[in-house]
């Protein structure tokens, strides 16, 4: 007999329900083998621990068991989940009539699942308290309505514009995106098809370098918000539908260019020309020639 | 029959039939006897076969909920209603066994967590826990069998059925559930030999 052989008779062997021959056989394997030997051992010892377990029947049931199994199989009012499910709405408007509290209240005891929903929407009903206690609109929030409202048509790049600007706040960022606003309609009104829009570019470029004059000697929060408001207005141009055509004629240079006073422009030294360069090389790449406002 | 006498109400019970009929008869006090008498029971057996508390309940409630549905289907001649009662709930339990262990999404045993409910009813206390701790380790031994030999230990080597019941309730050929059984036990065996191996690191 081999070791296989030996672990496959050896419940019987165990139980003394094996013929004379294999008990024999298995005897013998034990007393050679001393991995069967262990084995026979602790397979016994394992069988007495789990025939123990039988006579205690040692796990203890929770005391409220046996008051749910009557509840459940006495006679009488059961509420099914759906039922439950309707006087919900009662409970916690607190108008139930008396017996109906109590087959409620039965069917809470005995059903897992509607014990569950109850306590999912007393969860849910106290977040919602809490989340409305803890909501404190941002600081600028009325700031941003006022933009979006006096603003023109509202496109995305226009939304962005002010999400940008929300996070903007420093006057020195105020400044940056300015010149940056600033170029970017100088780029626009270069090649504006429309004559409507270039005259509103050039009145936004105007307006733009007031305000930034006004905004570096004022740096007042009124100053700003004008800025921004300004900053708006050429970001709803841009997401107008003349510039989102992907195919702009090219153009003899702009007159619009000429009326642009850059001697005058407010930039306190020279730092600034920096931002402007991508819009030059950005403009004789996309449309032929083109002056750039810096090269003079 | 077993022949009992229990005091229940105002009169005298002196058999199981008399108890089912009593409780047939819509007795509230004979039933809650049944129920206290054979809940705990029942609740064990669930435990062993689902190894968490919560599904051991709902299936002690269902099954006591079927035995009321079912005491008309009493016969006293043919046995005990601890017997009765028994079958009907290693059915119902084995059921919901096969059913969790096809779709095994709720398979997990929370035996670590629920240690307190074992209890101890052994004479002295030092020998109560030591008893208590490796019975909480021999059922977490039989959880990690796999269930096709876990419900054959179980119901050989707890429940103490012979073959030819397990073969009955389970349904399969009688050489099938003997080569589980000693399969069954040669690996629990090793599992709670690892288990010691692990307590002495």
């Amino acid at each position: 007999m081999n070791c296989s052989t030996f672990e496959d008779h050896l419940s019987d062997y165990l139980e003394t329900a094996l013929d004379s021959r294999t008990k024999a056989e298995c005897a013998a394997h034990r007393l050679v083998c001393r991995e069967c030997r262990a084995l026979y051992t602790e397979v016994r010892a394992t069988m007495g621990e789990v025939n123990e377990l039988s006579e205690g029947d040692d796990i203890a049931i929770s005391p409220v068991l046996a008051t749910r199994i009557l509840a459940a199989t006495t006679p009488g009012k059961m509420l099914s989940c759906g039922e439950f499910d309707l006087l919900i709405e009662r409970y916690f408007d607190g108008v139930f009539l008396p017996n109906e509290f109590q087959t409620f209240q039965n069917h809470f005891d005995q059903c897992r699942q509607c014990r569950r929903l109850l306590g999912g929407i007393e969860d849910a009903i106290a977040m919602c308290r809490e989340a409305k206690d803890e909501s404190v609109a941002p600081a600028d929030l009325p700031e941003r309505i006022v933009a979006a409202t006096t603003g023109r048509a509202s496109g995305r790049f226009y939304t962005v514009l002010i999400g940008v600007w929300a996070t903007l706040n420093t006057p020195q960022w105020a400044v940056a995106l300015l010149i940056l606003a600033a170029a970017t309609t100088l780029f626009s009104a270069r090649f504006a098809s429309v004559g409507a829009f270039k005259a509103e570019a050039q009145e936004s470029a105007e307006r733009l370098r007031a305000e930034l004059q006004n905004g570096l000697q004022t740096n007042s929060r009124q100053a700003r918000t004008q800025i921004k408001l300004a900053a708006v207005q050429v970001g709803s141009l841009l997401a107008a539908p003349e510039m989102r055509s992907k195919s702009v004629p090219a153009q003899s240079p702009d007159p619009l260019l000429q009326s642009v006073d850059w001697q005058q422009a407010p930039f306190p030294n020279n730092q600034w020309n920096l931002t402007a360069r991508p819009v030059s090389s950005v403009s004789t790449t996309v449309a032929g020639p083109s002056p750039s406002p810096r090269s003079h | 029959m077993s022949s009992y006498q229990m005091n229940l109400g105002a009169s005298l019970i002196t058999s199981d039939a008399d108890l089912v009929r009593r409780c047939r008869a819509g007795d509230s006090v004979a039933w809650e006897h049944v129920v206290q008498e054979y809940s705990r029971r029942v609740y064990n057996l669930a435990y062993r076969f689902t190894g968490r508390h919560e599904t051991a309940e709902d299936l002690t409630q269902e099954v006591f909920v079927r035995v009321y549905r079912s005491l008309e289907q009493y016969d006293a001649q043919a046995g005990d209603l601890a017997n009765w009662l028994m079958r009907l709930a290693r059915n119902l339990v084995i059921d919901d066994y096969r059913r969790r262990t096809r779709t095994p999404t709720d398979l997990g045993d929370d035996l670590e967590d629920h240690s307190y409910h074992l209890e101890s009813r052994t004479d002295t206390p030092d020998r109560g826990v030591e008893r208590t701790e490796r019975a909480k380790q021999v059922h977490a031994a039989i959880a990690k069998l796999p269930h096709d030999l876990r419900e054959c230990v179980i119901l050989r080597d707890i429940e103490e059925l012979t073959y030819q019941e397990i073969v009955d309730i389970l349904n399969i050929p009688l050489g099938t559930v003997k080569s589980r059984i000693n399969r069954g036990r040669i690996d629990l065996a090793k599992i709670l030999r690892r288990m010691k191996v692990v307590e002495t690191l």
